[in-house]
């Protein structure tokens, strides 16, 4: 999509709104004449595309309601195809993928926390709130964006395609809006849906292209502000079609077209159209929400997890066979070292491990794709597993996997995770032994972590 | 002609320096983000959706509303995007193709199923859209919405 509201609009476009508000009720004349032709430069050659869907009486017939004139390069009798119900659906976009967003960075910083900011254990459940938010907003932003661009489309075939390098800097600003939205969109359900059809790794690519986005997006924001505030603001006024054409289109829509002005659209036909919009946008969220929002499994069509569904009744991410660890972590001479700054270096069997305090948490795990659930978890916390390797007050700990390789082999617990009540080493999951694809013989468990930092099948704590 | 006002010149401080900065980070982090390949997808985003998808899922919402009494063509038409979108999202959850045969805990909806029953909600709206309309223009208890 090239082409964004009110970039079209030529001197007298404010006196072609308000006439045509007044007039709207002109009956159709006769149909697109020369003069319609000439106003808008020369013809171009014929619509690669078919009108619009949703055209209403001005459907074509007597031809009295084409949005653009004769000149048009494409005819789009919808009249869905407006700045305000653009500018509506641009607002709604904005909020979405502000909280798309938001959320997207604070992912990032719970998994590669800056020391700047130190990633708080509380509330346990934010990180499986954020990550919920993210995935099911983004999910519902799928129809929000086609519809909005399906609004904008006649801006695409927008003759001159360029008419100053001011312009031209802004259609090409929409490459990244557009073609960055739809990316962020699409990567993020094929993440979901565990299909990777390209070569690079997703979280990162997701994150870069998501600032690229967020930045086309401010300056869209700044382009169409003056028109947003136009047809939405309390003094509003009529908006105008989004037409392919350029300087004069809007006139050309307008009161001096021959055959009468396009009736703008009307407020009970807008209101259905967006209706239907906000309708699919709210099934196609509850499609994807069933794997971590309460109640919807049930209703959830294509969520990748249902919440208690797996060995012993918790989903799996990585499995023991996946990562390689299915010997190791059932060899008899398994032992977790604690190394590193301590007075006392430790080996421990997991005999030794069942005999030290046992401590119990409900804790959920949250999974980056959206989908997490809450279980009963029963170990030993690392608290006083520092405390028994004399480490000091304030200590930090990595957290090492039995795994040989792999992103998320290791995983750091800041001071205050690692002195948290319930940050533990389990041994347990829902009252019984851990499952080895959850990470036998003793795994990583702590409040508000991503579920790739509970690390699991440990082989070692390095204390720093 | 109007003058744009400060608004644009604001949305490029703020928005160029932004795209910048994920501009550098996509390059920076070049052994992960594979720059060409995820540029290939950023365009072919764009160029997949302007030139095949919005065009295609027009043609047969206009071909199959086209036909029909107008009151009907609204209705309809949304369906044929509504039922489009639902599809595409719902497309590799049903072919499974990211299932692991070693994790039975995975992508273990029936999505098509499910797909079908959102569909099948869809199309009883947009039934019961054009019904009312049909009902309200027979009786003249409301305007005739085309």
């Amino acid at each position: 999509m090239t082409g964004h509201p009110g970039a079209g609009a030529g001197a007298g476009r404010d006196d072609a709104d308000r006439d045509r508000a007044g007039r709207s009720g002109r009956p159709p004349g006769p149909a697109d004449g020369p003069t319609a032709a000439a106003a808008t430069g020369p013809a171009v050659p014929a619509a690669p595309v078919a009108p619009a869907a949703g055209e209403r009486r001005d459907g074509g017939e007597g031809g009295a309601g084409g949005g653009g004139g004769s000149g048009a390069f494409v005819r789009f009798p919808g009249r869905a195809h407006d700045e305000r119900t653009a500018a509506l659906l641009g607002v709604a976009l904005g909020v979405g993928f502000a909280v798309c967003f938001v959320t997207g960075v604070l992912s990032h910083l719970a998994q590669h926390p800056p020391g700047w900011l130190p990633w708080p254990t509380r509330p346990a459940g934010l990180y499986r709130v954020t990550q919920g938010t993210h995935v099911v907003t983004g999910f519902g932003l799928i129809p929000l964006t086609l519809a909005k661009l399906w609004v904008a489309y006649p801006r695409f075939f927008q003759r001159p395609a360029v008419r100053s390098a001011g312009h031209a800097a802004q259609r090409a600003a929409l490459l990244p809006l557009v073609g960055g939205a739809l990316f962020l969109l699409v990567s993020g359900v094929l993440n979901v849906a565990r299909w990777y059809p390209w070569s690079f790794f997703f979280p990162t690519t997701h994150y870069w292209a998501a600032w690229v986005t967020v930045g086309a997006v401010a300056v869209h924001v700044g382009t169409t502000w003056a028109v947003a505030r136009r047809v939405l603001g309390r003094h509003r006024r009529p908006p105008a079609l989004l037409v392919p054409d350029g300087p004069g289109a809007a006139a050309d829509a307008g009161p001096d077209r021959p055959g009468g002005p396009v009736e703008p659209i009307a407020p009970g036909e807008r209101r259905a159209f967006l209706a239907a919009v906000a309708g699919t946008a709210a099934l196609v969220a509850l499609g994807a929400a069933g794997g971590t929002v309460p109640g919807t499994s049930a209703l959830s069509a294509f969520a990748q997890r249902r919440p208690h569904q797996g060995p012993q009744g918790v989903p799996i991410n990585k499995t023991a066979v996946g990562a390689g660890v299915v010997e190791a972590a059932t060899d008899a001479a398994w032992r977790l070292e604690v190394t590193g700054a301590v007075d006392r270096p430790l080996s421990l069997s997991l005999d030794d491990l069942r005999t030290m305090r046992r401590h119990e948490a409900e804790l959920p795990i949250t999974c980056v794709e959206g989908w997490s659930t809450s279980a009963r978890w029963g170990g030993v916390r690392v608290a006083d597993l520092l405390a028994a390797a004399g480490a000091r007050p304030g200590a930090a700990v990595t957290v090492e996997s039995l795994q040989e390789g792999g992103r998320y082999r290791a995983s750091d617990l800041d001071a205050a995770q690692a002195r948290d009540r319930d940050t533990l080493l389990a041994l347990e999951l829902n009252g019984s032994e851990l499952h080895i694809d959850h990470g036998y013989p003793v795994r990583l468990i702590g409040p508000n972590r991503p579920g790739v930092l509970q690390t699991k099948w440990l082989a070692r704590l390095v204390v720093r | 002609m109007r003058r744009p006002g400060p608004a644009p010149l604001a949305g490029w401080l703020v928005g160029a320096p932004v795209m910048a900065y994920g501009a550098w980070g996509l390059l920076d982090a070049a052994a992960d983000t594979h720059p060409a390949d995820a540029t290939r997808w950023i365009v072919g985003a764009a160029l997949v959706h302007d030139l095949v998808w919005l065009p295609v899922v027009l043609a047969v919402a206009v071909a199959l509303s086209r036909p029909l009494p107008r009151r009907a063509r609204g209705p309809v038409s949304g369906a044929v995007a509504a039922t489009a979108v639902l599809v595409a999202v719902a497309w590799p959850f049903a072919r499974r193709y990211g299932a692991d045969p070693a994790n039975p805990s995975l992508l273990v909806r029936d999505a098509a199923t499910g797909t079908a029953a959102y569909v099948a909600v869809v199309w009883a709206v947009a039934v019961a859209v054009v019904v009312r309309r049909r009902h309200r223009g027979r009786t003249g208890t409301g305007p005739e919405p085309d």
